[in-house]
């Protein structure tokens, strides 16, 4: 098998397939190993384990070196890194791939009986349905795998090379700061500004995965740190979480740590964090002591706010404060490490938002991430996104090669149609996200299978409209009769002035125009053309319905001593759309009572 | 129940390739038309993926599926995601509480998630499912950034699923604090994936009932396989139109179902194994109960009964098949007990009440329902006339704006007690004097209602009614001063109902007619 693969993935599959192997077959070892190092052994092994067997996407062939050379310090002092634990997960296992349904194993059978009999909905979406050969499903299946990966993952479309100047510029602007700040132990502060979806978590990920030592990483976040209080809880359980494990570590004994600790004052790093390893915290009165003991820390530490702004909504701004003042103070030299503050937010005017004893202490450094605006680079990322190599261990090479030639001329085509070519303009043109341009791609890749193998305009378009113009709801939406007569009721409520309306309102108009309907005794094939009866207990549980889904909205607070009949309620939805909903279900009395509220 | 739901195909394969992939870290479901159908699916692509070993991934995921409607604090939702996620894992006990605050919940997560990661071998990812998520917006509503952010903020593996019947954008927080989420809308059922749907779960009824005691155990016998097709297209044809959602429908099928066949199964002998009925016999059967299903609808549908006792009172005789026979032509023919004890009457208890409380309710009504300005017309009467003065037709004033809207469509309003008691008196000396035992001692014209209407009785009466809710006190209990104001509560066919009982012409009472 391992013949037949191209020789790119060769490389990688010899370089993972040890690493899986070891981990799998060899539990006896690291368990005999894990017995010395103890606690932290696992998380370490993780480590290793995943970095590596991400690297087949991360483009680059000098990392696995460089990843071994970090891991080999993390062994020592670093545990359970966010960034890397976040860092994409399963790796598919070449073993897994080499089976002909990685995704989905009871997916085919939905398949093939699609083939014999094609579901409804298929062909109504209009997909052009192109049999697939059977021998190419697993191709198609690893296709689809891989672009939900890179989707998923999104880090791996940017390559340095090919970043814009501005990107580059950003990047390079932060990884000059927190490498001064961890080499030079500087104090710095900046602000990484930019819009939604402009890629400041990525730059931010990519500068602190390139460090040359991996520095203590304390991540608060202006949405849940609603306070001061508890921001600074969450800094004393981080540091609490790396220092204290790191300390352990280098000791190599937990209950001599401790010890040592508690009685020894001629440690040469005095550091209150290690008292309380595991998680008890500080007492709340040292806790703004805390952030000035950072730089005193075995490490550098890198603090990352995000959602900046909120930060800067807390009373006082002590926070802030706090920690751009420990900043401002660092002194390199007196065996102190460097403190780097790192706000993320997309709020332009957030240092205004500083108080003047704050914005003082603050460098004033903005780096901004601008994303890719233009739509030729949306274009050349769609078509970036949309082609991953599958990895060739289904088997067969030429296969493989049949696909991805199939697979990449199809792409073309779908690039080069008009139709396409404008949704993407108008998308680089009105979002400027590139999360949405994933969230329709994953939209239609999701929806491909072996009828309609390949992406095509009108998927496309279904994609766009599903994620981005989302559909006005009542597109999709099938009511049921009762519901429709409240909803025409209502349209007549609001003709005759009255937008605010109760079940009553609506039921009387209703009953008039049942009494109206059935009046004239007019029979078209024996049935009578009337509208159809309907009991009020029905009409009021439609009503429940309409209510629950918030199409129709309380308009003043219900109070127990009202009875649900009463409450009073208006409607959601336009005339037009009303409209559309009844015309769809194609029932004429209904269309005729409707076009009396004109 | 195993068997799957048509018309969920093309959703169940997007959903469980995502989750069993790479999913989006924020996924929001819409369904406006059957939620609870949606739900009991993705309960089953959650039960199929996490059960199933043989999944070909290394991945293992743990999944947690709550509802937002029970979760009503910050520390009920932490500590039901964190209990159902620890459910599936190991049994050890956790003695740390992770619900004081997001920081912990998230310490919370990523401990079970290197926990778990620990025992096995294979990758572990966390679905979190919240049912009708829009309940969240009432109770928590700040907890609504941090969970489409979870991922994020948590650095694991980890998918939060909203499931609602409404948009996001009607819960979505202000200035784009939450990230976008990914769109699943859920296409509504058509009629013909539920007809396949309802008939495909006989199977399992009936293996069900083949265990079961209950006495409706041998109406599932599975030779009836065929004929349930056929009836559940009957039951579609006619409550589809009204209901589309599948439980519903489910439930008033079985309702009808024993009814239907028992002519059928009291025809053959019991133990005979094939009871498949006629192609002339079915059509018969269908015919003539297509029109208790409608009355099943109404009175099921709203719950105004249960289906057992629906089904109890709704029996046929089991003779309809040839007592019918000989009329099938005349649409006449109903089976016996159609419509009987289906819809309860709105005054179902108070026609018990005591005359007077009786009168007391109409008083009541009327003086919710008319202006007090029109009192004195409706009521008012000289010393000498007898007969109330004519009703004077408001002449529609020429004013610009929307017509008035009837006062019994907007609901009650509230009265003096004083108002009533007057109201009350009028229509006692208008529809009471007359069953009155003779009191001589009452010379002066109206003098004997005034002593019956200031009896103590009346008063104690119009606190028992309130205590009953049928009337509602809207001023404070505790206030003194001035008399105390009450609201009719009752529906406007109820107080026709008890009128007719008083002999009251109420339309001729109320200012403007319903």
């Amino acid at each position: 098998m391992e013949n037949a693969v191209p020789k790119a993935t060769a490389q990688t599959v010899s370089e993972t397939k040890p690493d899986t192997e070891t981990a799998a077959s060899s539990p006896a070892k690291t368990r005999g190993r894990k017995k010395q190092t103890d606690i932290q052994e696992s998380p370490s092994k993780r480590q290793s384990k995943r970095p590596k067997a991400d690297q087949p996407d991360l483009t680059s062939d000098e990392k696995p070196s460089r990843v071994k050379r970090t891991y080999a310090k993390n062994l020592v002092v670093e545990v359970p890194l966010p960034p890397r634990i976040r860092s994409p997960p399963p790796p598919p296992q070449p073993v897994a791939e080499a089976r002909d349904t990685p995704i989905t194993p009871r997916k085919s059978k939905p398949k093939t009986t699609a083939r014999t009999a094609p579901s409804p909905v298929k062909t109504q979406s209009g997909l052009p349905l192109k049999l697939l050969p059977s021998r190419l499903h697993p191709c198609l299946n690893a296709q689809k795998r891989e672009i939900l990966r890179t989707l998923y993952d999104p880090a791996s479309l940017f390559d340095a090379d090919e970043d814009t100047g501005v990107e580059k510029t950003a990047n390079k602007q932060l990884e000059d700061l927190l490498k001064s700040t961890i080499v030079r132990s500087e104090g710095n502060s900046c602000l990484l500004l930019g819009p939604r979806g402009s890629g400041k978590s990525k730059i931010l990920d990519q500068c602190l995965k390139s460090l040359p030592e991996p520095p203590i990483i304390i991540r608060l976040s202006g949405w849940i740190h609603h306070t001061d209080r508890l921001a600074m809880r969450e800094i004393a359980y981080q540091l609490g979480q790396q220092t204290g494990k790191s300390f352990l570590q280098a000791e190599d004994d937990e209950e001599d740590v401790f010890v040592e600790q508690d009685d020894n004052p001629f440690l040469d790093q005095p550091n209150p964090e290690v008292v309380e390893t595991g998680l008890a915290l500080p007492p709340p009165s040292h806790l703004p002591a805390l952030i000035s003991v950072i730089p005193t820390l075995s490490r550098p530490t890198v603090v990352i706010l995000d959602a900046f702004d909120l930060f800067a909504l807390h009373p006082r701004q002590a926070l802030l404060y706090c920690l751009l003042d420990t900043v401002q103070g660092c002194r390199t030299g007196r065996g102190n490490k460097g403190l780097a503050v790192v706000g993320m937010t997309a709020r332009i005017d957030t240092i205004n938002l500083l108080e003047k004893r704050v914005k003082s202490r603050f460098s004033g450094r903005v780096i901004r991430a601008t994303g890719i605006s233009t739509t030729h680079q949306w274009l050349s990322l769609t078509k970036k996104a949309l082609c991953p190599e599958i990895p060739s261990l289904i088997g067969d090479e030429d296969l493989v090669n049949e696909w991805n030639d199939a697979w990449k001329q199809h792409l073309s085509e779908l690039l080069e149609d008009r139709g396409v070519v404008d949704m993407i303009k108008d998308m680089a043109g009105l979002a400027k996200d590139l999360k949405l341009l994933f969230r329709i791609l994953i939209y239609a890749v999701v929806r491909l299978s072996p009828d309609s193998a390949f992406l095509s305009p009108s998927l496309f378009s279904q994609a766009t409209l599903s994620q981005r113009s989302r559909p006005s709801l009542y597109d999709s939406i099938d009511l049921p009769y009762p519901a429709l007569c409240l909803l025409i009721a209502s349209i007549h409520s609001i003709t005759s002035g009255h937008d605010i309306f109760t079940f009553e309102m609506l039921f009387s108009t209703f009953r008039n125009q049942l009494r109206a309907s059935v009046a004239a005794p007019v029979q078209v094939n024996g049935g009578s053309i009337g509208m159809a009866r309907c009991s009020k207990a029905t009409l009021l549980s439609a009503f429940e319905h309409l209510t629950s889904c918030q199409i129709f909205v309380a308009a003043a607070a219900s109070s127990n001593t009202m009875a649900k009949e009463f409450t009073r309620y208006r409607t959601t939805l336009e005339r037009g759309e009303v409209r559309r909903i009844v015309e769809k279900t194609g029932q004429v009395t209904l269309k005729k009572w409707l076009n009396k509220a004109e | 129940m195993d068997t799957s739901i048509f018309g969920y195909e093309d959703f169940v394969q997007e959903l469980s390739t995502l989750i069993l992939t790479y999913p989006p870290p924020f996924v929001y479901i819409y369904d406006p038309i059957a939620l609870r159908t949606t739900i009991s699916v993705i309960n089953k692509i959650i039960t199929d993926t996490s059960g199933d070993d043989e999944i070909p991934s290394n991945l293992d995921i743990s999944f947690a599926n709550i509802d937002a409607a029970t979760c009503f604090s910050q520390r009920l939702l932490f500590d039901t995601i964190l209990g159902s996620l620890l459910d599936l894992g190991s049994d050890e006990d956790v003695t740390e509480r992770w619900n004081d605050s997001w920081d912990s919940f998230i310490h919370g997560l990523r401990y079970l998630h290197s926990k778990k990661r620990e025992n096995s071998t294979r990758d572990v990812r966390f679905v979190i499912s919240i049912e009708q998520a829009h309940r969240l917006k009432e109770k928590v509503s700040e907890s609504i950034i941090p969970l489409s952010r979870l991922n994020e903020l948590s650095q694991i593996d980890i998918t939060i699923i909203f499931i609602s019947q409404t948009q996001w954008q009607d819960m979505k927080p202000i200035l784009g604090a939450s990230p976008e989420p990914y769109y699943i809308d859920v296409k509504p059922l058509i009629k013909s994936d539920i007809i396949k749907t309802l008939s495909s779960r006989f199977v399992f009824i009936s293996q069900q009932a083949l265990t079961s005691s209950s006495k409706y155990a041998l109406c599932y016998d599975p030779s009836l396989n065929q004929l349930y097709t056929h009836y559940i297209t009957m039951i579609c044809d006619v409550c589809f139109p009204f209901i589309h959602d599948i439980d519903e429908l489910a439930y008033i099928a079985a309702a009808r179902w024993p009814g239907f066949v028992k002519p059928i199964l009291s025809s053959s002998p019991p133990d005979s194994d094939t009871v498949f009925p006629s192609e002339d016999t079915r059509l018969r059967l269908i015919r003539l109960f297509n029109p208790t299903v409608t009355s099943a609808l109404e009175s099921l549908h709203p719950r105004l009964t249960n289906a057992a006792d629906w089904a109890a009172a709704n029996e046929p005789e089991t003779n309809i098949l040839e007592q019918s026979f000989g009329q099938i032509h005349s649409p006449v023919t109903k089976p016996g007990g159609a419509g009987a004890g289906t819809t309860q009457q709105p005054d179902a208890g108070l026609s018990s009440l005591p005359r007077m409380t009786k009168f007391i309710l109409v008083a009541s009504y009327i003086a919710s329902t008319n202006p007090p300005k029109s009192d004195l017309r409706m009521f008012g009467r000289g010393l000498d006339e007898k007969k109330r003065r004519r009703r004077v037709m408001k002449t529609q004033s020429k004013a610009k704006g929307p017509s008035k809207v009837p006062q019994h469509l907007l609901g009650p309003n509230p009265f003096p007690i004083d108002r009533m008691i007057a109201i009350l008196g009028a229509l006692l000396e208008e529809n009471d004097v007359d069953s009155r035992p003779p009191a001589p001692e009452f010379t002066i014209p109206g003098e004997y209602t005034d002593m019956e209407v200031s009896r103590v009785a009346i008063s104690s009466a119009v606190m028992e009614l309130a205590s009953m809710h049928l009337l509602l006190r809207t001023s404070p209990p505790d206030r003194i001063d001035g008399p105390p104001s009450f609201k009719s509560a009752i529906s406007q066919d109820t107080a026709l109902a008890l009128a007719k009982q008083l002999d009251i012409p109420l339309n001729d009472l109320l200012w403007e007619t319903p």
